[in-house]
């Protein structure tokens, strides 16, 4: 099977969903570049390389680049998916959304309540996520969490260029809107993705490792930091399995639940926030529907509660790594 | 005798280390070609290890609980005549060859290539025999007729991973995906047993292939005799694996919940059905089919095929025209199949037809008891 990058199969996935259906279509910042310009048409294919190509096959009535105004850019494409079209939004950081609440939790979100389910709102909005780039405190945070609690959001953040590739072209055939959150530090990530089209369900998490002792829930790049943790307690004779609920909303509560009734031991790694965010979300389901299974205190492994640091030795500190997670697993098995 | 290694085999493209599980040979013990050996078990699935080579075992290097990489050095195979000294140099003078070399590609193996049927695609696993002297230049030598591979329902040409190696050390063979499945087209036209003969019989046209060995497992032996019936002249041998619509009925509960599960959780039960021994059923096994089950178009497919008569009918096709076939066939059952399954099959009698019965494995003797069914598969040729 062919390898490709998280950035290839993204492109990959909005290439073949355009194809297949006319009614999908590109708005954001810069997603060609060049438009309204004297200069080349797609110079720069979105901030990250994700949209390239895309304007040669399928023009700038369907690959529009917008003013920088990301309201605008949601509010259009909330009332281009309310009116029939398949809108996929790019907003380069997720730390620029504050500018766009209104239009995504209360116009968005509550279409299909609000008018009695008669409407819906086939949206996708795609943003980047999470500290590492030394892009300082507004270009670094990672705000899934709080998406995650606006009902009538579904909220997906890919581990692997696989998922990304399943996971947006099933965000891309969802009737309602779902926000899709790449990590900036995964785009070159590369695994077996195919060719051919496919949908991964959302609430479906992947059980990346199987193991007895300890189960840890992790998202998006965290993910393969519990891994490289995993594969540290392995050679110390703990047993680990690695979660990856692939969505927030909707949430596989099942498997964590299921995991942790088996290991008995839970550590949750999440970049998003130490207050209010997925770790103490999950910690909260299992201690309440899991808690006759629990043999120790639940560990949350996560930033501290403070903006991203510009300095590069305090970012490296601040965002969790496998040392973290390990010595996280120590203190609870003592 | 010189020294001879015993490594660690290759099942399937995907496989690039194995943990051994258990010995079952010791130092001193003196070995056949193609005994069984050890067990290996893949992130994928658990095998048995046949000797390559025969001899006296001098030396295990490999420890149970071990993971170690393709082509690892597992054991030494030596007679007296070396001594202890000559056993040490050559375990330390060994080199793993690198599986991905590109020297090793055209001996063993296997290319996926891709065959145009109008506006289908089928692909297929090819691998051309070890030997060069083997290597047919027009298929149709005796001895040099290519063997074909026919996966069954909502299988794939890597069901085949523990057979195709050891087919491979003679013949040509050749692992198709049916259309619906792997690496092939998605849309089914026909999803009779009929229609996808047709679509086998294209396939051999489309290759040149005059004649050959059709292997079949469960829909794919029913296509495979179909294929027979239409063209006996074409069809030197014919090995029938766990055949379905031949008699015994098709446990119709698998193939619909086969269809439905979307999840890991709803596939593993449906696969457990397949084995004898439920724990050869691993996560990335489950996680295989799942992401081919996701694959757009890959339902409607399974439904199309479903729905053509495979759970419908006992029986496809006329004893005496069965009865009258001209080649060799051999029919192989599993002793604790889940998925056709029952004393039915009356209608395969006949003059030239043997029928075995493998032991410790379900509805997947060819995976599970690789080297028995192997063996079978190898006299039938």
């Amino acid at each position: 099977m062919t390898q490709k990058t998280i950035r290839e199969a993204l492109n990959d996935a909005l290439r073949q969903e355009m194809r297949r259906d006319n009614n999908v279509i590109i708005l954001g910042e810069d997603v060609a570049g060049g438009h309204g310009g004297t200069g080349v048409i797609d110079a720069y294919g979105g901030p990250l390389g994700v949209t390239k190509g895309l304007i040669g096959e399928f023009g700038a009535n369907r690959v529009i680049d917008t003013p920088i105004t990301e309201s605008a850019i949601m509010g259009a494409a909330a009332g281009a998916a309310a009116t029939g079209l398949r809108p996929i939004a790019e907003l380069m950081f997720v730390d620029f959304m504050g500018v766009c609440f209104d239009q995504i939790f209360n116009q968005a979100a509550k279409f299909r309540y609000m008018f009695g389910g008669k409407t819906r709102t086939p949206m996708v909005i795609r943003t980047t996520i999470g500290a590492g780039m030394r892009t300082a405190a507004q270009h670094s945070q990672c705000l899934y969490h709080m998406f995650t609690s606006v009902p009538g959001l579904k909220c997906v953040m890919p581990s692997n260029a696989y998922d990304a590739k399943g996971l947006l072209i099933e965000a891309i055939r969802d009737d309602d809107p779902v926000i899709f959150f790449e990590n900036k530090l995964l785009y070159d990530h590369a695994c077996d993705v195919p060719d051919e089209s496919y949908a991964i369900p959302f609430g479906e998490a992947n059980v990346v490792r199987e193991g007895h002792d300890i189960t840890i829930v992790a998202f998006s790049r965290m993910v393969h930091i519990a891994e490289e943790a995993a594969k540290t307690l392995a050679s110390e004779g703990i047993s680990v399995e690695v979660i990856d609920p692939r969505t927030t909303s909707p949430l596989d509560e099942e498997t964590i639940l299921e995991s942790v009734e088996k290991t008995g031991r839970l550590v949750v790694v999440d970049e998003s926030a130490a207050r209010c965010g997925m770790a103490a979300d999950i910690a909260g389901l299992v201690a309440e529907k899991g808690f006759s299974s629990l043999k120790g205190p639940i560990i949350q492994i996560t930033p501290p509660h403070t903006p991203v640091p510009f300095s590069p030795p305090l970012e490296d500190a601040f965002i969790p790594s496998a040392a973290t997670v390990v010595a996280g697993v120590h203190r609870l098995l003592k | 005798m010189t020294i001879k290694a015993i490594t660690v085999p290759k099942w399937g493209l995907s496989m690039d280390e194995g943990e051994l599980i258990e010995w079952h040979i010791s130092p001193g013990d003196e070995i056949n070609i193609g005994q069984e050996i050890a067990e290996i078990e893949t992130s994928k699935i658990a095998g048995a290890v046949e000797a390559a080579v025969s001899g006296k075992v001098r030396r295990l290097i490999a420890e149970e609980g071990e993971m170690l990489p393709v082509g690892a050095l597992m054991a030494v195979l030596a007679d007296d005549t070396q001594n202890d000294e000559a056993i040490d140099a050559f375990i330390a003078t060994f080199k793993v060859e690198d599986p991905d070399d590109p020297a090793l590609e055209t001996a063993g193996m296997p290319n996926i290539l891709s065959a145009k049927l109008g506006d289908m695609d089928i692909s297929y696993l090819e691998t051309m025999p070890h030997e060069p002297a083997n290597i047919p230049d027009n298929g149709q030598k005796s001895g040099e007729i290519p063997v074909i591979l026919i996966h069954g329902y909502g299988g794939d040409c890597n069901n085949w991973l523990f057979n195709q190696g050891k087919l491979g050390e003679t013949h040509r063979v050749i692992a198709l995906d049916l259309p619906g499945h792997g690496r092939s087209t998605k849309y089914v036209k026909d999803g009779s047993v009929k229609g996808l003969a047709r679509v086998v019989d294209g396939f051999l046209d489309r290759l040149a292939i005059e004649k050959a060995h059709l292997i079949g497992h469960s829909m794919g032996a029913a296509i495979a005799l179909q294929c027979a019936l239409n063209d006996p002249r074409r069809v030197t041998s014919l090995s029938l694996i766990c055949p379905a619509l031949v008699g015994r009925p098709v446990n119709s509960d698998y193939i619909t919940n086969f269809m439905q599960a979307r999840t890991r959780k709803q596939l593993k039960p449906v696969l457990q059905q397949l084995f004898s021994d439920e724990k050869l059923v691993t996560a990335d096994l489950i996680d295989d089919v799942l992401k081919y089950k996701r694959l757009d178009g890959v339902d409607e497919a399974l439904k199309v095929i479903a729905d053509a008569g495979l759970t419908t009918e006992q029986s496809a096709f006329n004893d005496n025209e069965i009865a009258g076939l001209r080649m060799p066939v051999s029919i192989i059952w599993g002793e604790n199949d889940k998925i056709i399954s029952g004393t039915g099959a009356h209608i395969l009698t006949g003059k030239n037809i043997r029928s075995h019965q493998v032991k410790d494995s379900g509805h997947m003797p060819h995976m599970e008891n690789a080297g028995a069914v192997n063996e079978i598969l190898m006299e039938n040729l």
